[in-house]
């Protein structure tokens, strides 16, 4: 399966306005089955990429998280 | 003064008064769930404030929006097999799930009620919208309920995005792009706001997903299940990786929302305060 979606893609696939019913919403997919991801919403396997390519520092992230008393997830109900 | 579920509507038609009871039964507990989830008060009050004020057409919409959200919940629930604390006085699921059927017909039936209130265009326009989400979103189901023994990769990711955006995500695009459509004449505006609502709504769901995972049945395909997949730092245990990449992913998504509202200040602003207040530390969600 392909992961390399293009995310940056121009043309936005999102429910737009819903004034171009007639326009192709969907970008043509390199991923086989897998269909185009939608709109401006950042591809998960590429922030994936970028997370694990070092743009995350894991000390860096040790010292605010523990830094700041908690993570930054949402707390749990 | 109009009925906080509206079912008013429902007496207005030759219909069973125990079937109009059932349909209350089954929608009043999870619609007034919804009225009390952070992160769906506080994107209606933000809605509401950053554009043109018109109470009683935001009112109606998001009326059925509620009522859209608490069945399509239900029918999910039904279909997951989850545990329902309140239960229709029904005998059978298959009654359970008419009502269901019921629920969505009525919710779709309240977004007549803007024809008093907007051009007919506007309401068209709407409409469409409507529909186009609440098919992206069966098909996101479909897709869900079949994923559930699929061989997982770092790739299996993208399905698991495609999921979360279809189900959750068109459901915040549908909320957004509907008041913006509605409130304001500018479709550049709410072209923006529907794509910065799918942002929202798949944020949501990776929010739910991350904070319930130890509640998650294996076969769910959820976003704790798929860290495993991602490189990283080996430095950190699983709950750091899954707060490290949480906090990856917000930002990323929270910029990618706020670019899209560039031309409109007052409104990035407004967006990146519900942002904060829905997604930051320490902020019940």
């Amino acid at each position: 399966m392909d992961s390399q979606i293009n995310p940056s893609h121009p043309e936005h696939t999102a429910p737009s306005a819903a004034h171009q019913e007639d326009v192709p919403t969907t970008t043509p997919s390199t991923a086989g089955a897998l269909l185009p991801f939608f709109g401006a919403v950042p591809a998960l396997t590429v922030v994936a990429l970028q997370f694990a390519a070092g743009s995350f520092n894991p000390i860096e992230f040790l010292i605010d998280s523990y830094g700041s008393g908690g993570s930054h997830r949402p707390e749990q109900k | 003064m109009t009925h906080p579920l509206r079912l008013t509507r429902l007496t207005q038609l030759p219909l069973r008064q125990e079937f109009r009871e059932q349909l209350a039964e089954l929608v009043r507990p999870q619609v007034e769930q919804l009225w009390q989830h952070p992160p769906i008060v506080a994107m209606f009050v933000t809605l509401s404030a950053v554009l043109p004020k018109q109470e009683q057409t935001a009112k109606l919409f998001a009326d059925a929006w509620m009522l859209m959200y608490a069945t399509i919940g239900r029918l999910d629930s039904l279909q997951d097999g989850d545990s329902i604390l309140v239960l229709p006085r029904v005998a059978t699921v298959g009654e359970h799930y008419n009502l269901v059927f019921a629920s969505y017909v009525f919710a779709d039936s309240l977004l007549d009620d803007l024809a008093m209130h907007v051009p007919e265009g506007c309401l068209y326009s709407l409409q469409r919208l409507w529909n186009n989400c609440l098919l992206r979103m069966a098909d996101g189901q479909q897709q869900d309920l079949a994923s559930g023994a699929a061989p997982r990769s770092f790739d299996t990711l993208a399905v698991y995005q495609q999921i979360a955006q279809a189900k959750t995500g068109a459901t915040y695009a549908l909320a957004f792009g509907g008041m913006a459509m509605l409130l304001s004449d500018d479709r550049e505006l709410a072209d923006a706001f529907t794509q910065v609502g799918e942002i929202y709504g798949t944020l949501i769901q990776y929010a739910d997903d991350l904070r319930d995972a130890a509640t998650q049945p294996n076969a769910a395909l959820t976003l704790p299940a798929l860290l495993p997949f991602i490189p990283h730092a080996s430095a950190l245990t699983p709950p750091q990786i899954a707060s490290a990449f949480w906090s990856y992913v917000y930002g990323s998504y929270h910029n990618a929302a706020l670019d899209l509202l560039a031309p409109y200040p007052n409104e990035r602003d407004a967006v990146a305060a519900l942002f904060t207040a829905a997604f930051a530390p320490g902020t019940p969600q």
